[in-house]
């Protein structure tokens, strides 16, 4: 079955309407499958995510973008989580005031619209984040303060691990990791993966794809996807970088 | 209703910024005091009540010749856990003009919460005069919640004086009512430690008014200042703040922040936070902000599944949350979040 | 001059070029300040009836008003002492040989015919209350960009004058504007038609050089769409025990897609009281740069208001004030968001040392209008010991929620640590203290043009002499 269907989106920049960004791309992801985009910086890959996601910085212009069949084109954030679509940021927010135990309960229940059980839910809590290697003491210190880079981006697979969405987009949640980071991070993809979900992932390094199973890569240039093949394109472009693709 | 110029800053600056007092017309009703305060049995306390025919003024520059006299005394080297709650219900026409003295002698310690609350939508005034003296030592932390009604008039004057090595926090949350003018002065001594809190809440057409000068006149003295509020429809707020580094105050620190957030297009923020400096060796900032709340940080949240209202609150929630938690009672911070929360 | 070299340049300069006195009697003073003083002014000038009026009408609103209620006190000014008008010579010349010698001579030591020649696309001199030297490139004027005293623009353009003469800052905007509308004398005009560009700034240097008098130059400055313009104002005085003042007026009008970068370097000496009023309006996509050193004057009240009444305009202020001995210097500015997605950035610092007193005042104004807009400003002070004085009184209004807005300052006084740091590779503490000064000041003077910001460099350099360094 289908599960994102994007066709033809194009997008502007909020604070530059002269900037064409996504000038008519189109993806397909179906249930069980890994997508890569790849694509040089500038290209328009953290735009598509965002875009998704109706952040408030792109506007749309044209397309449209569909989720489990139905049109999901500009709905509300909150909305398109609450479809089950999850998305890891590139930077994600710190909130002081409001501790990670306090955000996660909240979150996992706003999502799937029911009360938790509070001592199933830190029992899951408490064993993602040993399989995260992430120090469970920090359930009580405030959401991604104090956190180091590494840190930020575990718990973006934490919260994705708990929501356990249909699709989960993650944006560079590889960039800025360092060798062992980037191994608990694909853990917990591999964790999360199963026939019945998807996966897209933003990147532009390969290092994240060692220990997956990926069945697209698309490059993204200039806003449209030029080329997609299957992960051995991946190696390519390690090896030969976008210099083909880009006049 | 009569034309009044209250709530004065220490020193003026120029008229057409605005900002030098609050220009307000007022009905100032007839004093009316129906019932007393309700304060908690505390045997280690001396509370001495009784209603008193004299002036009553303070830095508002309200003016009153009749109020109810609270005085209550901690003494040398009484070190009181328990929270002492003093509250008083509001009910009918009813207007309160009162002065509640804190004596904390040396080295003594307490925490209190004053609140007031009404049980109807009619219109109270209720004007407070605070006083704190802090003894040398001494450890207060003195809550002050509104929870009156969105119809009510709150005036509240606030003078401590902080001797050495004391340690005073207020925290006022002040969350109704049509107007609000709040006045807090303090005078440190040497390596005093002085925290003013402040969240606050405002809707409607209300008026919040507030004119905070703390005074570093010791040295090692510490005052801070926060204040967290956010403001909707047509509310105006003007925030001074003043932190004034007195002459041979050196090694002190002053530090005032204040964040509004506005939730409409109609609302007014007015900020001054003001520091004066007469002594070079100190540490003084201050930071203000003010705007909607932080679009990516909206963003982030709903996409985690809350809606804007949702997510709006959560992040002013977090934004309290720092305060609340210089409340020490853990019952008293959870009321006052649950009262909060109903209130956003 | 011989300026060869940057560093010599600043190391054997002192304060006794500021300080050169012209021998020769100036030719003409008027003392005090009457309806008949107003009329010979004006007549001398030959100016029309409707200038005449508004002097004359400032004149009625000067008495009219009060004196500020806030800030410095200036109760001692004693207007009836005051040389309103002081004419040194007869007429204007644009060459500078022929710039009588005495005042040449002073000009000289200030480095003012040098610079023009290697810097500037035009230059004008004011002595007193007169201009007594314009130049502009002949391309430039081929160009019909226009640049002449203030008396010259009334003459040759009366049109264009009269359409922006008094239209940014109004005679009743405070006591000392009505003062200088009566009282106006010198100062330049500028006209930068649509679309060109300036590759080398304007300067306008001012000289008040009589003891005991006012000066009262109005500059009025329009560069129309898609142009770009610098300028800079430089302004001095010789040291005097009489009271002097400045109540001078600059009123700037950027039009849409239009730049202007402002400089002024102000380095009045320690008798005059300057109470000057600047204001900016500002078009669409159009920016004003305001790039200011407060040096001098015994006491400054001085805060330039940017109006930002196009969508997309732009304000960028930045600020250094120093303030020594007998010192009050009480700067700041205003800044109106009237329209969507305007953005000012305000960096403003100040030093106080030897009992001089520094007061940051602003009045930042966001208006419903002006939804998007993007608010940035910090300030900081440097106290250097425990007499001067630091105050910091910004007042911030926001009345739309659709705005990004930051307000931060601090004070303080240099590290000990940094001065041991500093010690520990062998600097006495003078120098380290110095050294952390001119550190502190150095955001600000990169901001100038580079040959400003030498003399910026020297006039902190005077400043820390005696005291620390």
């Amino acid at each position: 079955m289908k599960l994102l269907e994007i066709k033809n989106l194009k997008t502007i920049a909020e604070d530059d309407h002269d900037l064409n960004i996504l000038k008519g791309l189109n993806l397909d992801i179906k249930e069980g499958e890994v997508h890569v985009i790849m694509g040089p910086n500038g290209s328009g890959k953290s735009t598509l995510a965002n875009t998704i996601f109706s952040s408030p910085r792109y506007i749309i212009t044209g397309g449209s973008i569909k989720f489990m069949g139905e049109d999901i084109t500009g709905l509300s954030t909150d909305k398109i989580a609450k479809k089950g679509i999850f998305m890891s940021f590139q930077t994600p927010e710190e909130i002081p005031g409001v501790s990670l135990a306090q955000f996660l309960k909240t979150t996992k229940q706003s999502v799937t619209g029911e009360k938790v059980n509070l001592y199933k839910f830190t029992k899951e809590v408490e064993e993602y984040m040993s399989k995260l290697n992430m120090n469970y003491d920090y359930v009580n210190r405030d959401f991604n303060v104090g956190f180091s880079g590494g840190e930020k981006k575990k718990n973006e697979i934490l919260q994705m691990l708990i929501l356990n969405p249909k699709l989960a987009i993650l944006d560079e949640t590889d960039s800025g990791l360092d060798v062992d980071a980037i191994k608990t991070v694909s853990k917990g993809i591999n964790l999360f993966k199963n026939d019945n979900n998807a996966v897209l992932i933003i990147t532009h390094s390969t290092k994240i794809l060692k220990s997956l199973k990926v069945d697209k890569v698309h490059i993204l240039v200039d806003g449209k996807i030029i080329k997609t093949g299957d992960g051995s394109l991946a190696e390519i472009i390690e090896n030969d970088g976008y210099s083909e693709y880009i006049k | 209703m009569m034309k009044y110029r209250l709530n004065k800053l220490p020193v003026k600056t120029t008229n057409n910024f605005k900002i030098n007092d609050l220009e307000i017309e007022l009905d100032i009703p007839k004093i009316n005091i129906l019932s007393e305060y309700v304060i908690t049995d505390n045997k280690d306390i001396i509370i001495n009540k009784k209603i008193v025919n004299k002036k009553l003024t303070t830095k508002i520059d309200l003016e009153f010749d009749k109020y109810l006299d609270v005085e209550i005394t901690i003494p040398k080297n009484k070190i009181i856990t328990d929270t002492v709650c003093i509250n008083y219900g509001f009910s009918k026409d009813e207007v309160l003009i009162s002065k509640i003295t804190f004596n904390y002698e040396e080295n003594s310690s307490c925490n209190f919460v004053i609140s007031y609350n009404s049980s109807d939508d009619n219109s109270h005034f209720n004007h407070l005069y605070e006083v704190v003296k802090m003894g040398n030592g001494s450890n207060g932390n003195i809550t002050i919640l509104n929870n009156m009604n969105d119809n009510s008039y709150n005036f509240m004057g606030i003078e401590s004086l902080n001797n050495e090595l004391s340690n005073l926090t207020h925290n006022i949350i002040d969350l109704t009512g049509m107007v609000r003018v709040y006045n807090v002065y303090s005078d440190l001594k040497y390596k005093a430690i002085n925290n003013l809190n402040n969240i606050y809440i405002g809707k409607n057409d209300s008026i919040i008014d507030m004119n905070y000068y703390l005074k570093n006149s010791g040295e090692e003295s510490t005052n801070t200042m926060r204040v967290e509020g956010s403001i909707t429809d047509k509310c105006v707020k003007n925030f001074r703040g003043t932190i004034d580094f007195i002459k041979g105050c050196s090694n002190s620190i002053g530090d005032e922040n204040e964040n509004c957030v506005l939730l409409s297009d109609t609302c007014r923020s007015r900020s001054l936070p003001q520091l004066l400096c007469g002594e070079e060796n100190v540490v003084g900032a201050h930071g203000v902000s003010s705007g909607k709340v932080d679009l990516e940080k909206l963003f982030y949240i709903m996409s985690r599944g809350y809606s804007r209202k949702e997510a709006e609150k959560l992040i002013l929630l977090a934004n309290f949350n720092s305060i609340l938690n210089s409340i020490p009672d853990s019952d008293v911070r959870d009321s006052i979040l649950n009262i909060i929360e109903k209130s956003i | 001059m011989a300026k060869t070299d940057i560093n010599n340049y600043v190391d054997n300069e002192t304060r006794n070029i500021y300080n050169s006195v012209a021998l020769n009697e100036s030719i003409e003073k008027k003392y005090g300040l009457t309806k008949e003083i107003l009329e010979e002014i004006s007549k001398d000038k030959n100016e029309p009836k409707w200038v005449l009026d508004i002097r004359l009408k400032a004149l009625d609103t000067f008495f009219k008003m009060e004196d500020p209620d806030w800030g410095p006190d200036i109760s001692y000014l004693d207007l009836s002492k005051l040389a309103t008008y002081v004419k040194p010579v007869e007429g204007q010349v644009r060459n500078w040989e022929d710039v009588p010698e005495d005042i040449r001579d002073i000009f000289d030591k200030l480095g003012i015919p040098e610079s023009e020649k290697k810097a500037l696309a035009g230059s004008g001199a004011q002595f007193d209350s007169e201009v007594v030297y314009h130049n502009l490139t002949e391309d430039l004027k081929k160009q019909g960009i226009i640049y002449t005293s203030f008396d010259e623009g009334l003459r040759d353009y009366p049109e264009l004058v009269k359409k922006y003469f008094s239209k940014a800052v109004p005679i009743n905007d405070h006591k000392y504007i009505a003062l200088h509308y009566a009282l106006f004398s010198g100062g330049s005009f500028v006209y930068i038609p649509k679309n060109a560009k300036l590759d080398r700034p304007l300067q306008s240097y001012f000289r008040l050089n009589a003891p005991g008098a006012g000066q009262f130059e109005h500059t009025l400055i329009i560069v129309d769409e898609g142009a770009d313009l610098q300028f800079i104002e430089g302004c001095s005085a010789p040291g005097y025990n009489e009271l002097n003042l400045h109540a001078g007026c600059v009123e700037l009008f950027v039009e849409k897609n239009a730049s202007l970068r402002f400089s002024t370097i102000e380095n009045w000496s320690k008798n005059m009281l300057n109470l000057n009023t600047k204001k900016c309006f500002v078009g669409e996509n159009g920016k004003i740069e305001w790039i200011m050193g407060s040096f001098g004057s015994k006491v400054s009240m001085l805060y330039p208001l940017s109006v930002l009444n196009g969508e997309g305009a732009k304000v960028e202020f930045t600020n250094i004030s120093f303030a020594g001995k007998g010192q009050n210097l009480d700067t700041g500015l205003k800044i109106i968001h009237n329209a969507p997605r305007t953005s000012s950035i305000v960096n403003a610092k100040s030093i106080s040392k030897d009992g001089g007193i520094c007061t940051f005042r602003s009045n930042v104004h966001v208006k419903k209008n002006a939804p998007k807009s993007k608010l940035s400003l910090s300030c900081e002070s440097l106290m250097l010991d425990s007499i001067s004085r630091s105050d910091t009184i910004p007042v911030d209004t926001i009345e739309t929620d659709d705005v990004t807005f930051a307000h931060e300052a601090k004070i303080g006084k240099i590290s000990d640590q940094a001065i041991f740091y500093l010690m520990s590779r062998g600097l006495s503490e003078e120098e380290a203290k110095a050294l952390i000064v001119r550190g502190f000041a150095e955001p600000i003077a990169k901001a100038f043009p580079v040959e400003y910001a030498v003399e910026m460099n020297r006039l902190i350099d005077l400043e820390l002499e005696g005291s620390i360094g």
